[in-house]
């Protein structure tokens, strides 16, 4: 999400404010489909 | 294979170990899975007024972020450390109470090292970055442009909200009560095992009073006022710059500048302190059985291994300056000639600090 304003307060004089959210989400999970991961199969 | 982990509780139960053995390539079980999510606030502020042949500009940038962590810190500078919770073996040829042969041991069930993590811990960073600047854009004449700014920013340490980050400090290691160890099992024989260890502020905060930990008088020992980042924030962090430009002619402009710039270390796997023990364990055993890594001790008599953080820490700074010149050539091609320096001081690393120094001699070396 980003929010500006700007405002120009005369001919030669100008105020830019902004906001922004932001998330930042990270998974990593291990290899599952092959199964090898699994000690009790592959070690 | 079925052995019996030494902190049981794991996120995959069933999920394969690190394996190393000497002169065969390894099996690395890895560290995930993992997560983390944060968010990220950034207000800014800027004014801008022009007048004469001034272009004036001043502003702020005000950022809060963190990341509720829930990863595995980097044992990198840990000597046998894992960051695979599922264990990791190693098989050394220089393994003198073995064979002598890493695959031969591990034919054998004997390890050389073996290295377990607990239960990982989850950590809610939080920081507060606050930067100002002022500057100018000037231009006397229509040959010449000068430039100046400077800024300032202010980033306090990354802390937990909850104050469940913990350092080794060697200013809080007490030598009259240290460890000993047995050289031949790699066990503790006396000495506490938090020894030096120091947890941020003067307590837990909210749910930080949930952990199991949390109620032990051991734990609870380790505050010592400390900040709550664990390092110091510095309030020096100035940034001039400067810059000019000047039109010899049509063709042919010189152009200098220089300037002081930092580096904001921001969150990473070196200083990820949630994953030390008290809160999340990590031990190394020494020449043991795959059948028991842990021996019958439940590791209560294993020493930590774990991650300091510098209480100084000081930020990664830059100093940078060019001198060059741009010519116009035929055929709209530009000829630019420049000298750029730049010297980086106090940048980010990981060492061990039972590293024995260049020029140590042994004592009594027969």
């Amino acid at each position: 999400m980003n929010m500006n304003w700007a405002w120009t307060i005369s001919s030669n004089l100008i105020n830019e404010a902004s906001y922004s959210y932001s998330i930042d989400q990270v998974f990593i999970n291990v290899f599952t489909e092959s199964g090898l991961y699994k000690r009790s199969r592959t070690g | 294979m079925n052995y019996p982990y030494i902190y049981p509780g794991k996120e995959i139960e069933d999920k394969i170990p690190t394996i190393n053995i000497d002169t065969f390539t390894g099996i690395d079980g890895g560290p995930y899975p993992a997560s983390s999510e944060g968010p990220i606030h950034l207000w800014t502020d800027t004014v801008t007024w022009v007048q004469g042949r001034h272009t004036l500009k001043a502003g702020v940038a005000v950022e809060y972020s963190g990341e509720d962590d829930f990863d595995q810190i980097n044992v990198n500078a840990i000597p046998g450390g894992t960051n695979n919770q599922n264990g990791q073996f190693a098989f050394r040829n220089s393994s003198s109470a073995r064979s002598g042969l890493g695959i031969a041991d591990m034919a054998l069930g004997l390890f050389t090292d073996y290295a377990e993590i607990g239960e990982r811990a989850r950590t809610n960073w939080r920081a507060l970055a606050t930067d100002i600047f002022v500057q100018d854009s000037w231009r006397p004449n229509d040959k010449l442009t000068i430039e100046g700014g400077f800024r300032y920013a202010l980033w306090p340490p990354w802390y937990s909200t909850t104050n469940n980050i913990a350092n080794f400090d060697p200013r809080f290691y007490s030598t009259t009560n240290q460890a000993v160890i047995d050289p031949k099992t790699g066990r503790l024989v006396s000495g506490p095992r938090y020894n030096g260890i120091v947890l941020p502020g003067d307590g837990f905060i909210g749910e930080g009073n949930d952990l199991k930990v949390a109620s032990d008088p051991a734990v609870q020992a380790l505050f010592r006022g400390e900040p709550r980042g664990f390092s110091q924030t510095h309030y020096d962090l100035f940034e001039p710059r400067v810059g000019a430009s000047y039109a010899l002619n049509s063709d042919t402009v010189l152009r200098a500048s220089g300037g002081v710039f930092h580096n904001r270390v921001t969150l990473n796997d070196s200083t990820l302190l949630g994953g030390n023990p008290p809160f999340q364990p990590m031990v190394v055993v020494s020449n043991g059985s795959v059948d028991s890594p842990g021996g019958t001790s439940f590791a209560n008599d294993l020493p930590f291994g774990m991650q300091g953080q510098d209480p100084v820490f000081k930020l990664p700074a830059s100093y940078m300056w060019s001198v060059g010149v741009q010519r116009q050539l035929p055929w709209k091609v530009v000829l630019d000639v420049t000298y750029v320096g730049r010297r980086g001081v106090y940048l980010q690393r990981e060492r061990n600090i039972n590293q024995l120094q260049p020029g140590t001699l042994q004592a009594n070396p027969a």
